[in-house]
């Protein structure tokens, strides 16, 4: 046709320029633009312009935690060198080695999120799909953390020693990009392993480990620093020891090793160390390039089968179709909301990230009464024995919170049910609720008894205005949490290590409810203090306030119907991509 | 005797787009309907509110003589549904999944068990008992949203491309399930693009495009019908559903389907 043979791009002669792979700025720049714009649009939708107002208000909130940490490392940078003690720069490299990767882990994106790995499908070279993995990402806040913080470390030894600044510039530099690397191959391998199901259980079961592992740790070295006098038993400083060299042979104590030689004047040892960091640079990179070339080559991680197994079929459509009269039986709870209960309690079972975080608040408690305990080396924790129920209880609303405000952020394809079925979204909503009722209940009374067994039992007047400000918080929390899952949902993915997307409105309310609450309930505590009085006064308010909070998540019950047909697109859009 | 699906009117507005305009569809009780329809014809969005998945912007749909805005829960009892996503809970065990889903239609626990049983080896499921429903493949998937679909034993059932990524063995025991439950008196509401399915299964056939439903009966009446207006000359000429489809399509959209092989001629 002559209209389209007229187009540039159209004519035969043009066909072998499909076959070219474009040139890698302009992948670059397409994929700036593609991630531009997927930002765009994503301000497009109900409740978007709320979500990027509360990213604007948190940006000054990020700015300070950066700012915060990087004076440190400046300082430490200066004194460290000033003092001529090199070697030390190794302690706050190892910190912020920890910060960075460890805000890696918690961090989650309310940004709209892409992923990289289905590039794959385009004419890219693997060079250039590489680099685009290795520099997307940059700008996310742990990078600009960790970056920041040694740039402020290089301009702390600097002012000490300006002749050390163009080798602690290339010793940092190269020291950052180690932990960059680091950082995208060990995340691009846990997602490797977390695709299936049994991996991702046993890691979650490791993380658990080790973290409690490490808080009882942490407890025991605070024990043993705390028992004036007493010294180390000869394990614990050979441990020490053992650590210490260890350290030396790690990239923060090689860079710091490095630093100190060229300080020292030792030049071939500096580059030597310096040439340790390299190694390990260069190794990350090569693991990361593995992992990222097996996403290249076209890798599927689906635990799927490849095909599903011929096997003899029973044609029984009469029986299988049969229509039996169903004949309810008696139930403490209607049918329904039961079946929902329980399937989220399966759902539970099976996310190992949820046990984990509801094991925390009973698993502080403890560590809180074995410190009040008698066993106690320090006579400030035991002031705290009497409102260590209290602690937990405050410590629990917190946790609790993420569930409750994306309730149904797991659910997935699943939710189109919800509104197929002939069920009132109110009681789907009840009986996520019943569920986190249940555990609060449950981890309430393990609390209290782990408290009393362990330390010692909070006071009558104290309990029960504990436990009427936390059915307080939760029944408002709740009542707010099921509007704002159902008008502002975000899919879980349980197979993602992080990025998880959540709503930042959410986020900002849930923090604000659980704040005022918190600081309600510890004004009320002072004011109870400061007049001498006991904690009935406070019990008495945070019951009526309960009274209040049940009126609100009624009333907002009986709504729920309502507000989830208006919101059935939003919400089965969200829950039902990918 | 009350039509199984009726709808007066029915419109569905996405800010100023109307997806779907003035719909008036009658399915009778027992029959096999063919919902057809080029992509973006509006065909999702008239099965998403047939099911309640989406509520009209105005119109009214009645089910089995049920209005579904004040009956919606009651509706719902009687209908099963396949949607588009299918609707699964991939944390969920196959097993369970049937368990959650029959006592959420308000089946007893043992009526459940028994058909979730019999409904996973009629479906070849019966052997992933413990894997969880996220790690089957699509095709397994979607036997068992057809199997959950039926549990209650609907007397209405919708199916939103229910062939789509289900093996060729699947498929035919599917088919002739979905035949043995018409046989009993059963309605279904099917969404395919493979017509030469919809040809074999279906009795009637509605046809949906840019939000009309511009052809709505039995095989033979959409048959003579477009032979009627297009070939007049030969009344006797036999034309597959994908001719009818392709007629009716084309006559709407000014015959722009007619000659594809003239436009990207650069494709080579």
């Amino acid at each position: 046709m002559a209209g389209v043979a007229q187009e540039p791009s159209a004519g035969p002669g043009n066909v072998p320029e499909t076959g070219k792979s474009l040139s890698s700025w302009r992948f670059f720049t397409t994929i700036a633009w593609l991630r531009w714009r997927i930002f765009a649009n994503s301000l497009r939708g109900k409740g978007a312009w709320g979500e990027l107002a509360v990213r604007f208000l948190s940006y000054p909130l990020l700015a300070l935690m950066i700012f915060g940490p990087s004076v440190g490392a400046g300082i430490a940078g200066y004194a460290i060198v000033h003092r001529g003690r090199d070697a030390w720069l190794a302690a706050p490299l190892w910190v912020i080695f920890a910060l960075w990767h460890f805000i890696n882990i918690s961090t989650s994106t309310t940004a709209p999120s892409f992923d990289l790995t289905t590039l794959t499908r385009f004419p890219i070279r693997y060079a250039d799909y590489f680099l685009i993995r290795l520099l997307f990402g940059l700008l996310d806040p742990p990078t600009v953390a960790g970056i920041t913080c040694l740039a402020a470390m290089c301009l702390g030894v600097a002012i000490a020693d300006l002749t050390l600044l163009p080798w602690a510039a290339c010793a940092l530099f190269l020291y950052a990009a180690c932990n960059v690397l680091f950082s995208r191959m060990l995340y691009s391998w846990l997602e490797r392993w977390l695709a299936k199901r049994r991996a991702r259980e046993l890691v979650t079961g490791m993380i658990l480990i080790g973290s409690l592992g490490i808080q009882f740790g942490a407890q025991f070295m605070q024990r043993m620093s705390e028992h004036r006098g007493a010294q180390p038993s000869a394990w614990v400083l050979k441990t020490g020891h053992a650590l210490v060299a260890a350290n030396w042979l790690l990239p923060p104590g090689l860079t710091a090793k490095a630093i100190e030689h060229m300080h020292g004047g030792s030049v071939g040892q500096a580059a030597a160390a310096l040439a340790g960091v390299l190694v390990y640079t260069g190794v990350f990179l090569l693991i990361l390039h593995v992992r990222i070339r097996a996403q290249f080559l076209g890798e599927n991680l689906s635990e799927a089968p490849a095909a599903a197994q011929a096997r003899r079929v029973r044609l029984r459509p009469a029986e299988a179709i049969a229509g039996a009269a169903s004949t309810p039986s008696r139930r403490l709870l209607p049918a329904g909301v039961a079946a929902c209960l329980v399937k989220e309690l399966r759902y539970l079972l099976r996310s190992g990230p949820k046990l984990y975080v509801l094991i925390m608040p009973v698993f502080i408690i403890v560590l809180m009464s074995a410190r009040s305990s008698g066993l106690s080396y320090l006579g400030v924790s035991r002031g705290m024995t009497g409102i260590l129920f209290s602690y937990g209880c405050a410590y629990m609303e917190l946790i609790f919170v993420g569930m409750l405000y994306n309730s149904l952020g797991s659910d997935g394809w699943g939710v189109q049910f919800y509104f197929l079925s002939p069920m009132r979204f109110r009681d789907v909503m009840l009986a996520k609720n019943l569920l986190v009722g249940c555990i609060l209940v449950v981890e309430m009374v393990l609390m209290y008894l782990v408290a009393a067994s362990m330390s010692k039992a909070a006071p009558l007047d104290l309990t029960v205005a504990t436990i009427s400000w936390t059915v307080f918080t939760f029944l408002l929390n709740t009542a707010i949490g099921n509007v704002r899952s159902i008008t502002s949902p975000k899919g879980v993915d349980a197979s993602k290590m992080r990025s998880q997307n959540v709503s930042g409105v959410n986020s900002f309310i849930s923090l604000l409810v659980v704040l005022v609450s918190v600081g309600l309930g510890a004004l009320l505590f002072w004011v109870c203090r400061w007049l001498h009085t006991d904690y009935w006064i406070a019990a008495g308010v945070f019951v009526i306030l309960a009274g209040v909070s049940m009126a609100i998540y009624l009333a907002t019950l009986q709504r729920l119907d309502g507000i989830a047909v208006e919101h059935a697109e939003t919400l089965t859009r969200e829950l039902c991509k990918g | 005797m009350s039509a199984a699906i009726s709808t007066n009117g029915l419109t569905r507005r996405f800010g100023d787009f109307t997806a779907v305009q003035n719909v008036n569809l009658d399915v009778a009780p027992g029959q096999f309907y063919g919902f057809l329809g080029p992509n973006g014809a509006g065909k999702s969005t008239t099965i998403k509110m047939l099911t309640g998945l989406l509520a009209p912007t105005s119109g009214s749909i009645q089910v089995l003589g049920m209005d579904f805005a004040t009956n919606a829960i009651e509706v719902k009892r009687q209908i099963g549904v396949v949607p588009e996503g299918m609707a699964l809970f991939g944390r969920l065990t196959a097993s369970e999944y049937l368990l959650f889903v029959g006592q959420m239609y308000g089946l007893d626990r043992a009526t459940t068990l028994q058909r979730s049983e019999e409904l996973l080896e009629f479906m070849n499921l019966a052997g992933e008992t413990r894997k969880l429903i996220t790690d089957f493949s699509h095709g397994m998937q979607k036997k068992l949203a057809l199997a959950a679909a039926v549990i209650h034993a609907p007397k209405i059932l919708f199916l939103d491309e229910p062939f789509e990524g289900v093996d060729a063995i699947a498929a035919g025991t599917l088919k002739q399930m979905l035949q043995g439950m018409i046989a009993r008196g059963a309605t279904i509401f099917l969404t395919s693009h493979v017509l030469e399915i919809v040809e074999r299964l279906c009795t009637h056939v509605g046809i949906i495009n840019r939000g009309e439903l511009i052809a709505n009966g039995s095989l033979e009446e959409l048959r003579a019908g477009v032979v009627a207006q297009t070939d007049p000359s030969d009344a006797t000429k036999l034309l597959t559903l994908e001719e009818i489809f392709i007629r009716v399509i084309g006559k709407q959209d000014g015959n722009s389907l007619a000659q594809p092989e003239a436009e990207l001629s650069w494709l080579g």
